[in-house]
């Protein structure tokens, strides 16, 4: 590397680099959240249930710190009692370092947001929008996101997804799907052609060829019930989910920009196979403006399709399964019983349930970016979902949404399990087609 | 009836309530046919004078602290306001569900479901310690309003003192089960989850110090009294009251002393209120009223 080159890196690091002790600024977050780091008792309940906590044993990654250690930087930088201040420097008030900025930062971001915690916090802290509202304070004051994080952003904000894929290639799983006739067609274009309802397909499901299936299974079900349904082609933008859950407040501009074109649209539902466009579409959209549509997991959409009779289940699948509850579908959506009330819909099925389901179902892991974070980490929460899994003695693990499909997929190639991973449209699939 | 002797007093104390004037106070000096500088010798007082000390000293010191802990405890409300305020985004999502937000500041703010489903010795910490606190506090409001419309006196011996004096006890029994259970819990028993700050043993040293002397006090004050049916209603008071009063100490002179401290300690955990792990009684109840009006809102939608 030339001196000219090392020299315009070290200007570029200088400009990423926070300026020591930079204040944060915390107005995204609300009166209520900050109230509720004083509502931490610190009892420990948290800790007792927290997966990343389970596999990295520090007391820093457990959200009982983090509201504490929060309190604290913003007790030294705000306030009567600030570091700087009269009273401060009367009793000591110590400023925080930028070492412990920089720790706070990192323990930050080891969370899979999987809300687990909330659900046990005897104070009710919604504690995910509060690590969220953090992160963006974080990441705007320059200490977040991680650095094996921030291709994910760069990603989302230079091609609409986070797989560092061209926007063109959006489509490349049907045009394929088509050619090798698992599909009869590619859906429409929605912009073009109107339709009810709206297959928003999700960055993972349309660009990740692990887990394209999803989209595939989706769209011959779809095609088989008749629906009038389309796709946004290559003009589907990532729903910002890896944005938000990051702290990045580009998320702001493409869930407005995203709005809008749906508003326009002028569907009835949409429907998603993803947990996480799920649950940032349905629960965070509306904070940024008015959804004139229904935002509907496609699971709840299929129930609708059988019983409505648009949809038969014809064939017998006989397999012994159980449901690994997506965090962002059940614990930020209080979807627990549709799926499995679609897996009772299908004949043959056998659903034998995992020791902890539903709102204490365990997390797989690759949330909130700790994937891209805590690679390793991840690794092991899937692992012990999966280990969760084989106790049951099913042989098919099946979920619905594809960042679990991908998560847990790590855990079972890390154990070399035998049980096989499905989604839960792969199911439906097998239900309705036609086998001659 | 083996329970005969408690259910009277039950009886009268809800009697005593609903403010029937059963068993008003005798002057003192009537019952033990003694002046008071008979047991208050005035040589351990302050300026050697009991009625000097008790009138003047006393008080002066009493409404010092006060003053001193008001001021701490502003201070550290301001601080703690101005943290609060820092966040600008909307604390609500919709209007304040107060169907939802009622109902469970019974279920879970009062009898703490969450709590009892995980930990009983948790709850019964939560419930002695919380709901002793709150009780003693609605107990103490009641007073005063009744004071303030009715003019009716409850510091002064009469039929609402007794009322007082059984409610106090009964509530900081209450308060002491969980303080003793919260030490057990935190540093005999204590769990791998749980974390003993500071903050944590400030809190339950201060609680257990403010009932203790509380107590001792009512116990000096009745190793003094002859027996009598009105003091029963001071039901752990008089029992210390019974267990000192064979010991032939100047319990009148260590009563005053005790009552400084007692005041002390009781305006000291005011003033800590701001700084300290005890913030939580106002700010839980916040956290779990929003927290439910936001599910109530999402559901809706």
């Amino acid at each position: 590397m030339s001196e000219q080159e090392d020299k315009n890196l070290d200007k570029e690091n200088k400009v990423k680099e926070p300026t020591d002790n930079k204040k944060l600024i915390v107005d995204n977050l609300s009166p209520r959240q900050i109230i509720e780091l004083d509502a931490c008792t610190r009892c420990g309940e948290c800790v007792e249930w927290c997966p990343v906590y389970n596999q990295d044993e520090r007391e820093g990654v457990t959200p009982r710190s983090k509201a504490t250690r929060f309190k604290k930087i913003l007790s030294s930088q705000y306030g009567l009692f600030r570091a700087d201040s009269l009273l401060g420097k009367l009793f000591r008030k110590k400023k925080v370092t930028r070492e412990e900025l920089n720790q706070f930062a990192a323990d930050l971001y080891e969370c899979s947001t999987c809300r687990q915690c909330y659900f046990v916090c005897p104070s009710q802290i919604d504690t995910v929008e509060l690590w969220e509202g953090i992160r963006r304070s974080f990441v705007n004051a320059g200490y977040g996101p991680l650095e094996q994080q921030k291709h994910l952003i760069q990603s989302v904000k230079s091609y609409d997804n986070p797989w560092g894929q061209p926007r063109s290639s959006r489509t490349r799983w049907a045009k394929i799907a088509k050619r090798q006739k698992k599909i009869v067609q590619e859906p429409k274009d929605i912009t073009r052609h109107k339709a009810e309802v709206l297959y928003f397909v999700g960055c993972t499901g349309a660009y990740d060829v692990n887990v394209e299936q999803v989209a595939i299974n989706t769209i011959k079900i779809l095609d088989a019930a008749g629906v009038d349904y389309g796709t946004l082609g290559i003009k589907e933008k990532c729903c910002g989910s890896v944005l938000l859950r990051m702290g990045d407040r580009e998320y702001e501009r493409l869930a407005k920009e995203n709005i809008k074109q749906f508003n326009e649209l002028g569907f009835k539902t949409m429907i998603t196979s993803c947990a996480g466009c799920f649950k940032t579409i349905k629960r965070d959209y509306p904070k940024m403006g008015k959804l004139n549509f229904e935002v509907k997991h496609t699971v709840e959409f299929l129930i609708d399709l059988i019983q409505s009779g648009q949809l038969k289940l014809k064939n017998e699948v006989n397999m012994k399964v159980t449901y690994h509850d997506p965090c962002h579908m059940g614990r930020h959506n209080n979807l627990y019983d549709a799926p499995r009330k679609l897996l009772e819909l299908i004949p043959g099925i056998e659903l034998i349930e995992m020791e902890r389901t539903r709102e204490n179902a365990r997390c797989c892991g690759a949330g909130g970016g700790l994937k891209a974070g805590y690679p390793d980490i991840q690794n092991k929460i899937s692992q012990t979902r999966i280990k969760e899994a084989e106790a049951t003695g099913a042989t098919e693990l099946v979920s619905a949404c594809p960042f679990c499909y991908q998560g847990l997929q790590v855990g079972i190639q890390a154990l070399d399990s035998k049980i096989t991973m499905r989604d839960i449209t792969e199911l439906v699939c097998m239900a309705i087609e036609d086998k001659s | 009836m083996k329970h005969k002797g408690r259910v009277i007093l039950l009886v009268m104390g809800i009697l005593l309530i609903l403010n029937f004037n059963v068993s008003a106070r005798e002057d003192y000096s009537a019952i033990v046919e003694k002046d008071c500088d008979a047991c208050h010798l005035d040589k351990y007082y302050p300026g050697e004078d009991f009625f000097e000390a008790e009138d003047n000293y006393k008080w002066k010191i009493f409404w010092g602290m006060t003053t001193i802990a008001g001021i701490i405890f502003l201070v550290g409300m301001i601080n703690t306001i101005l943290l609060w305020k820092l966040g600008k985004s909307p604390s609500l999502r919709g209007k304040l569900k107060w169907g939802s937000v009622l109902k469970v500041i019974l279920t879970e703010a009062i009898l703490e479901k969450r709590i009892f489903k995980a930990s009983f010795l948790r709850w019964s910490v939560f419930f002695g310690v919380s709901m002793g606190f709150v009780f003693l506090f609605i107990v103490f409001l009641a007073f005063v309003s009744l004071k303030l419309s009715t003019g009716l006196d409850f510091i002064e011996p009469s039929s609402f003192h007794l009322t007082l004096d059984l409610l106090l006890d009964l509530f900081g029994i209450l308060i002491m089960i969980g303080i003793l259970l919260s030490i057990l819990r935190r540093y005999v028993l204590r769990s791998a989850q749980m974390e003993n700050l500071t903050q944590d043993t400030v809190a339950v040293i201060f609680i257990f110090l403010i009932i203790l002397s509380g107590f001792l006090l009512e116990g000096f004050r009745f190793a003094t009294l002859p027996p009598s049916p009105a003091i029963k209603f001071s039901f752990i008071g008089s029992m210390i009251g019974s267990c000192l009063r064979p010991l032939e100490l100047p319990w009148t002179v260590y009563h005053f002393y005790l009552w400084i401290f007692h005041g002390f300690i009781s305006l000291a955990f005011i003033a800590y209120i701001p700084f300290g792990k005890i913030l939580h009684f106002i700010a839980c109840p916040i956290s779990i009223a929003a927290t439910t009006s936001d599910e109530a809102n999402l559901e809706k939608e």
